[in-house]
């Protein structure tokens, strides 16, 4: 039957992207490339998870740099003062972080309209003055040292070629479930909703508790991310969960193309290695420093302009119109 | 009296201070294709709005035999086994037909957030069974083969009958029209026609909204007319079309 072509075009997809990360991964030697490569890698299980909530579901979350700090935290907090296990930790965190979105969504995402967005805004800003102010708990600005390494069968993840081997299956996996989601029947009651909440209603769909499910499910994404970083780094402060991030995590979505499942990462990719880009050349012209976030928000306007659809367009891209009618 | 499915009691909706809609009430029986007709404004896509939970009434209500359905959510209505269609066309035109027809499914699956993300066991199994239950609708008004064309991409008679198709793919008691044959040609007019006929006898209860007069005249077993918010006549078709009241409010005469 014709219509089994498109649910399954991805495999052919996914192995070659699981193929080029095992060349990198085994290829890459520069620690600084293979650093800069975890990062992408970690930005962009965040970017998925985001990517369903603004490109499926058309809502805008203006505080999932909150819901990264979350995660990264609860693994600093619990490991280095209850001795958790890491991996136990990051699922806690996870746990927390989706019950966090559950309190701010159920409430805002009853109501029509970007309320989401306003929400979300005030939540990040919360959790990162939390962050700075519950020193007792988050050792304040200077931030939580000696996070334990991660182990996998008994290896510490402690080197950056290790930890790229975790984080990449990781977001092949996300992608994964986000494509299998994409083509299930809550994906496609998000894509409908949408497009047309009445007449996603209409046909059935609780649309207020599907934008709920997805929204925490995207937060959920988030902590696990912010979990990883923690371990990586073994170092957490507020600074870099912040309102910036969370307008870079909305960028590389956008910019990557949120339509797609592939988007997200495109974004994720781009918009770190921008970031480092930048950041190199403000440490040699000193004049440059500060001009980051006006290069997202050029980037964003000329995507927006001449480009919305994104760097990946969705997979339907348009066909020719086929012009013979029906018998 | 036969069995009657959905009634409208003294329904009213204001707007402001607009009176959209005051004391309408009629009953639909199971099994006819009831029209609603009326001049624009009459007031008629406002009742479709109440019943189906898009508002909610100032006065009166709906009910779908004991249950009252005006106060639910749209959702709630849709799985009382009310299907409607928009007036401006609202199929998801990023999607395909296919999948157009599937979210008419949705109220016929299970599965929710995660059984779709990791597939769990019976995922599968019951994705093929909607696919086959979308796939055969769309045999039915011969779309099968544009199943994997995106809904946007289609001449507007045909995204009007896959609006159709995936309201009726949800199964419902009641099928609510609002204007399905607001441009189509004749010939696509008369196939619609054929179709909604072909649907009552499989039982299935249809209120319309149209302008057609002669798709109302030719297939309705009901008329009811509003005029500025009330309900001036009902009756047969026959009927309605000799009423006094109705001639003066669609030719605007003085009666």
């Amino acid at each position: 039957m014709k219509p089994e072509r498109t649910a399954w075009r991805r495999p052919a997809g996914l192995t070659a992207f699981a193929a080029g990360v095992a060349l990198v991964g085994l290829l890459v030697r520069n620690p600084y490339y293979l650093n800069v490569a975890i990062f992408v890698g970690i930005h962009a299980l965040v970017a998925v998870g985001l990517g369903l909530l603004v490109g499926w579901a058309g809502q805008i979350s203006l505080g999932h740099a909150g819901f990264y700090g979350l995660g990264a935290y609860a693994s600093a907090i619990l490991t280095t003062r209850f001795g958790l296990n890491p991996w136990l930790a990051l699922l806690l965190g996870a746990a927390a972080t989706g019950l966090v979105a559950f309190l701010v969504g159920k409430p805002t995402l009853r109501l029509h309209g970007h309320y989401l967005a306003m929400a979300t805004l005030g939540l990040g800003l919360i959790i990162q003055i939390v962050f700075n102010q519950a020193d007792r708990w988050t050792e304040g600005p200077s931030g939580i040292t000696a996070i334990p390494y991660l182990y996998l069968a008994g290896l510490p993840l402690n080197t950056d070629s290790r930890f790229y081997f975790l984080v990449w299956p990781l977001v092949l996996v996300a992608l994964i479930l986000a494509g299998n989601l994409t083509d299930s029947r809550m994906g496609r009651a998000l894509r409908a909703l949408g497009q047309d909440e009445g007449a996603a209603a209409a046909a059935g769909v609780d649309v207020a508790r599907a934008k709920l499910g997805v929204f925490i499910l995207s937060a959920v994404f988030a902590s696990i991310a912010g979990s990883l970083y923690a371990h990586y780094l073994t170092y957490v402060s507020p600074s870099p969960f912040g309102f910036t991030f969370s307008i870079q995590l909305v960028v590389m979505v956008i910019v990557g193309g949120a339509a797609s499942v592939w988007g997200p990462l495109a974004g994720a990719a781009l918009l770190t290695v921008l970031h480092q880009v930048l950041a190199n050349a403000a440490h040699q012209w000193a004049f440059l420093d500060g001009l980051e976030v006006v290069a997202y928000g050029v980037i964003l306007v000329l995507f927006l302009i001449f480009r919305p659809q994104g760097l990946v367009a969705g997979r339907r891209a348009p066909r020719a119109l086929r012009l013979t009618r029906p018998a | 009296m036969s069995d009657v499915l959905l009634s409208v009691r003294n329904l009213g909706k204001d707007f402001g201070g607009v009176r959209a809609l005051s004391g309408v009430s009629f009953e639909v029986r199971a099994g006819d294709i009831h029209a609603l007709i009326g001049p624009n404004g009459a007031g008629k896509t406002t009742l479709f709005n109440c019943a189906t939970g898009v508002f909610p009434p100032s006065a009166g209500g709906v009910w779908l035999r004991e249950h009252r359905l005006t106060g639910l959510p749209p959702h709630h209505i849709a799985r009382l086994g009310v299907a409607r269609t928009a007036q401006n066309l609202r199929p998801w035109r990023d999607m395909t037909v296919l999948e157009n027809v599937l979210v008419g499914c949705h109220l016929r699956g299970r599965r929710g957030l995660l059984s779709g993300m990791f597939r769990f066991p019976g995922t599968c199994a019951e994705e093929k069974r909607l696919r086959d239950l979308a796939l055969q609708r769309l045999e039915q008004v011969h779309l099968a083969e544009y199943a994997d064309v995106r809904v946007g991409e289609l001449p507007l008679g045909q995204q009007r009958m896959v609006e159709l198709t995936r309201a009726l793919a949800a199964d419902p008691h009641l099928l609510m029209l609002d204007e399905p044959a607001a441009g189509l040609h004749t010939r696509e007019t008369q196939e619609l026609g054929r179709l909604l006929t072909s649907l009552r006898e499989q039982g299935l209860t249809i209120l319309l909204i149209e302008h057609d007069m002669s798709l109302v005249m030719s297939i309705c077993d009901r008329v009811v007319v509003l005029d500025h918010g009330e309900m001036i006549a009902e009756g047969t078709p026959r009927e309605v079309q000799s009423d006094r009241r109705v001639v003066a409010a669609y030719l605007g005469e003085q009666a």
